[in-house]
């Protein structure tokens, strides 16, 4: 019953949206009316309706309604509610519904925080966010229903994927999509500015909170969802370049640098095109990693729920978006707004500028990196994957350079073109950071070329940050460059924490028997004993090891899981904290404990500064976006 | 005159690329987890689902050029909707069928009432034998050649398009 409640109300919020846009063509583009309410009061009617039919899908998943497909393929008695629900967005069809309802959110969310806002560009925004909304949802309705029935009704469902039963992974997808979904707001409201000629630099002081709400998420969605692969895939490492990794990490890239690019337009009216193509960019990306790991082109970890029928259909979407929007772009951009773009060499904005070309080089590095397999295959018939290899080498020496300007731009003056009142600055940071260089590659007694580079590099960009912080103490709070300080400060340290677990970290596979122990590299690996337990959904053997490294012992407990329906292993690592540095054991998949376990062992040297960095990161974007909100000049 | 070589070169560049994924999405039909294929197929014991002293033993060498292993069950939703074509391919090619997890009584109903496509039937009560040649999610179906090799590998039910396939490839 309740499964025809939840196909309904996405019906109704699909002729909803239909009229909501038919109003406004009809009222405001045919009839030149100004009068809003009835539209916009439309649009929120659209935003409820698909959440009360999120609902009812999660309702469905969490009483096991098999009557759904979805629900039959991806869910089971036997688990626990918790993934229950988090298996309505687990799969395609579900995580489509969520997909729209975040484009929905983010309409609502625009019209109430944007009252001060002239009401034809809040309106047109929401026009053309109601059409991506539409888009999708006729392609959620035809092509990927979530609650298609199927008769006769099993009595029991196929389970989710045990590698997707993870609390992390329950709340990674949301967040990736507040993200990169919410993009499409900046998108709108892009091109509500230039249909409607207020594509200026006030423009770029709206839309840079709107930027700055989805570009926080985003930065929280990778690192959980790093931070998740780092854990539950027991593969020792945080980032692995891959594909669909890649493909949240794009818009991200391109969102960096459009929130500088924009800083530029508000504070000196230039950059105006740039700006322009940057939101597009953002917004395609997002699309496109929606695309790259929805459609089963890549074959990946998560290359879970994949379809090409479908891969198609979301290629025609990006398609029509990206023509449509690059036509509105060239057909309605201000000339006006060209001829100012000079720039002095030693200016803030230059270095933004300069910044500008950093990240789009490495963003170029990474699609190359990511479709020139699928290009390749579709050319030669050849496979091939793309290895972390590629990206470090390519990339690393640029990081180095781009921390530098991260530390330097900051010091300069808007339009300035002199270095000589912060050569003294630049000059003592530099000083600091060789001495703090010196001191680290003593104690750890490390003196390979690259690693003190990124040291340095890193230190550098640190000092200069600590160095602002130190000298504004008083108007810290109240000062606007408080959330960037944050940001680069993340940014650094995440740098700093790479090099270090990049140089630092251990690999050691071996084979063990039971009650024996293992020696290498300065670790002692003893398995003392295995033990095993029975849960609702799934077998469970553990191993019990004692780790000794330099005079510690760590007692480490991993286990390999044997799931029951689908009949699945999956191996639980086990970790313990060494300082800001990690533990970290995972067993392999084997049968009998007696006749020895494979053990994948790690000492991942100063982990917990990338995820502490991330936060930094992250908590810099909200900063800015609570701050921006509470504005209310603009 | 600016504007129309911008909107043509935005158009084409568009276009090429629609169509470069598109074809990549046609030519990377990997939408299965492919461990095993080409891989040879694991030595297994079937025992018959109606007799349990009917032992039959796999990969038969050199017996047959091709045969189809299918992995189904009675509750198995999917199963019931590819079986026609099961029973369409039954005179093609001998078809042993691994019965994943379920009752006897329900799988020898399901048989009786749809028509029996298998050449020889095998119990598998905890599916360890599918786990062992790689099975993902039923219904499965393998084409193996005289080598033991598995040559194809099909997760989910069997439709018109697979069905072609596989008669392509056994001719």
């Amino acid at each position: 019953m309740i499964s025809n409640l939840g196909a309904v109300l996405l019906i109704v919020s699909f002729l909803t949206t239909c009229s909501t846009l038919f109003l406004y063509i009809k009222n405001n583009i045919i009839q030149k009316s100004s009068i809003y309410l009835q539209f916009f009061l439309f649009y929120k009617v659209s935003f409820y309706l698909i959440l009360f039919s999120f609902f009812v899908l999660i309702v469905c998943f969490a009483i096991s309604d098999f009557s759904i497909i979805s629900v039959y393929e991806n869910s089971h008695t036997d688990k626990p509610l918790f993934y229950k629900i988090s298996a309505a967005w687990g799969n395609h069809e579900g995580s489509m519904l969520l997909f729209i309802l975040v484009i929905s959110l983010y309409g609502i969310l625009f019209l109430l925080n944007s009252k001060n806002i002239n009401d034809s560009l809040r309106a047109c925004t929401i026009f053309f966010q109601s059409i991506i909304q539409l888009i999708f949802l006729s392609f959620l309705i035809f092509t990927s229903n979530p609650f298609s029935k199927i008769f006769p009704v099993p009595v029991q469902g196929l389970g989710l994927n045990p590698i997707l039963q993870d609390p992390l992974l329950a709340i990674h997808p949301p967040f990736l999509y507040l993200g990169y979904v919410g993009f499409s707001l900046v998108f709108s409201l892009l091109l509500a500015a230039l249909i409607l000629k207020q594509y200026n630099s006030r423009w770029a002081s709206i839309a840079k909170k709107w930027i700055m709400l989805p570009w926080s998420f985003l930065s929280f969605g990778i690192g959980l969802g790093s931070f998740w692969a780092y854990y539950e895939l027991g593969w020792g490492g945080y980032w692995f370049w891959d594909p669909v990794e890649n493909a949240s990490l794009m818009p991200w890239i391109a969102s960096t640098a459009l929130i500088h690019s924009i800083v530029v337009m508000e504070k000196l009216k230039k950059l105006f095109a740039w700006t322009a193509i940057l939101t597009i960019l953002t917004f395609i990306l997002s699309l496109f990693g929606t695309f790259l790991v929805r459609s089963g082109v890549l074959n990946s970890v998560h290359a879970f729920a994949n379809d090409p029928e479908r891969g198609v259909y979301i290629l025609f979407i990006i398609t029509i978006i990206t023509l449509g929007s690059l036509i509105i772009y060239i057909l309605k951009f201000p000339k006006e707004s060209v001829n100012n773009n000079s720039f002095a060499l030693f200016s803030r904005d230059f270095s933004i500028l300069l910044n500008n070309y950093f990240l789009i080089f490495i963003l170029t590095v990474v699609i190359v990196g990511t479709t020139y397999p699928i290009l390749l295959s579709v050319f030669t018939g050849e496979t091939i994957s793309v290895g972390p290899q590629y990206y470090n080498t390519i990339l690393a020496p640029f990081i180095f350079i781009f921390l530098i300007l991260m530390a330097m731009g900051p010091l300069m003056k808007w339009n300035g073109n002199s270095l000589i009142s912060i050569k003294q600055k630049i000059f003592s940071f530099f000083i600091v950071s060789i001495f703090l260089t010196i001191l680290i590659s003593l104690y750890l007694s490390r003196y390979n070329f690259i690693f003190l580079l990124g040291v340095l590099c890193s230190v550098y960009l640190i000092v200069s940050v600590f160095y602002e912080i130190v000298m504004s103490k008083k108007t810290f709070f109240t000062k606007q460059n408080f959330s960037r300080l944050f940001s680069h400060l993340g940014f650094g340290l995440l740098i700093l924490a790479i090099t270090l677990n990049h140089f630092f970290s251990k690999e050691i596979n071996a084979k063990i028997h039971l009650g024996e122990s293992f020696f290498k590299q300065g670790i002692k690996i003893n398995f003392l004993k295995s033990e095993s337990s029975k849960e609702k959904n799934f077998e469970e053997l553990f191993g019990i090891y004692k780790i000794t490294k330099d005079n510690k012992t760590f007692i480490l407990k991993p286990s390999v899981r044997k799931y029951k329906q689908p009949q699945q292993f999956t191996s639980e690592t086990s970790i313990q904290r060494d300082g800001l540095s990690d533990v970290y054991i995972a067993m392999d998949y084997a049968g009998d404990p007696s006749m020895g376990m494979g053990v994948r062992f790690y000492y991942n040297y100063f982990v917990r500064l990338i995820w502490i960095s991330f936060a930094l990161i992250t908590i810099g974007g909200i900063v800015s976006f609570v701050r921006r909100g509470n504005e209310k000049t603009i | 005159m600016k504007k129309l070589f911008k909107i043509s070169l935005l158009v084409s560049v568009t276009v090429i690329s629609f169509v470069i994924f598109y074809y990549s999405l046609k030519a990377n039909n990997k939408n299965n987890p492919n461990i095993m294929l080409n891989k040879p197929l694991p030595a297994i014991e079937l025992t018959s689902l109606v007799n349990a002293h009917l032992k039959q033993e796999l990969p038969l060498i050199n017996r047959d050029k091709y045969y189809l292993i299918n992995i189904w069950s009675s509750w198995c939703v999917p199963c019931r909707e590819e079986h026609p074509i099961l029973m369409k391919l039954k005179d093609k090619i001998k078809i042993y069928g691994i019965n994943y997890k379920d009752k006897k009584t329900n799988a020898t109903a399901f048989l009786n009432k749809l028509g029996n496509p298998f050449y020889f039937t095998g119990s598998d009560k905890d599916g360890s034998i599918s786990i062992e040649i790689g099975a993902y999610g039923i219904p499965e179906t393998y084409v193996v050649n005289s080598q033991g090799l598995i040559i194809f590998k099909h997760v989910g039910p069997l439709n018109k398009k697979i069905y072609l396939r596989i008669s392509e490839i056994i001719k």
